[in-house]
């Protein structure tokens, strides 16, 4: 689907903001704050879905709806990983709310969630090199 | 002259590269990849200046001068990329036992193998990230 430029210039600060979490996503992470990284992480992985979203007219606000479309991207790309990876994510999320989780929990999640974060970078950039090719 | 960094040995990437240890450093791509132009697995060559151990004496005067291989893995998102160890520079470390989140290092980083072709890293002056 084509995008206006207007949502181009929304997709390109969804993607700054993606960056943005990521970097405060390390910066707790190293100094062992699991809960806030966890709280970045699926930040910077909420502002990757919303872009890619806006490219199929789609304005993704809730975490169910988030989560959705992950799970369409998945069976779109027939990516059987990328569909166990966002319920990683969830539980990943959820522990920025209930901080249940030691060091080897959180690796287990946070490692398979950056598999999928790579993933939906990987997407966007292609659907952000379609659209220009489309130009 | 190089890119001279200072930073904590990490571990614990998800994408470690072909010939690279788990073992890496930080560095922001505006200083590196960026101006150089780099892709994942540009090797990096440098030479250590200094190694100390968080809260503790430690006498690093024997690797001091040693030269020292990294493996490129961009980051895929965020400001930095990874300076990874290679499997032939890691030892050197190993040896001394240092390791990550418990020893910061000091290298500059001087040149770039990539595709057959060497690049100096900022050949005319010390740039301190």
């Amino acid at each position: 689907m084509n995008v206006d430029d207007r949502g181009i210039s929304e997709i390109n600060r969804r993607r700054e903001l993606a960056n943005y979490y990521y970097d405060n996503f390390r910066k707790h992470y190293e100094t062992k704050k699991f809960s806030k990284a966890s709280e970045f992480l699926w930040g910077t992985l909420n502002a990757l879905v919303y872009a890619i979203g806006l490219f199929y007219g789609r304005k993704l606000t809730t975490h169910r709806a988030v989560v959705h479309f992950v799970k369409e991207l998945a069976s779109a790309y027939k990516d059987e990983e990328m569909g166990g990876w966002i319920t990683d994510a969830e539980t990943i999320h959820a522990n920025f709310f209930h901080d249940f989780m030691n060091k080897s929990m959180f690796e287990d999640y946070r490692k398979k969630t950056e598999k999928l974060l790579k993933r939906l970078v990987e997407i966007l950039d292609h659907e952000i090199y379609a659209q220009f090719q489309g130009r | 002259m190089g890119l001279i960094l200072e930073r904590m040995l990490k571990s614990e990437g998800v994408f470690v590269p072909e010939g690279a240890v788990n073992i890496f450093l930080r560095v922001p791509k505006s200083f590196l990849s960026a101006p150089y132009e780099l892709q994942d697995n540009a090797v990096v060559l440098g030479e250590i200046l200094g190694v100390e151990e968080v809260g503790r004496e430690f006498e690093a005067d024997e690797m001091i001068g040693k030269e020292i291989e990294f493996v490129l893995r961009q980051g895929y998102l965020g400001s930095d990329d990874w300076l990874h160890f290679s499997r032939n520079s890691w030892p050197l470390l190993r040896d001394y036992g240092i390791f990550p989140d418990y020893f910061q290092i000091t290298v500059v980083l001087k040149e770039i193998r990539t595709d057959g072709e060497t690049i100096p890293i900022y050949p005319k002056r010390d740039v301190v990230v």
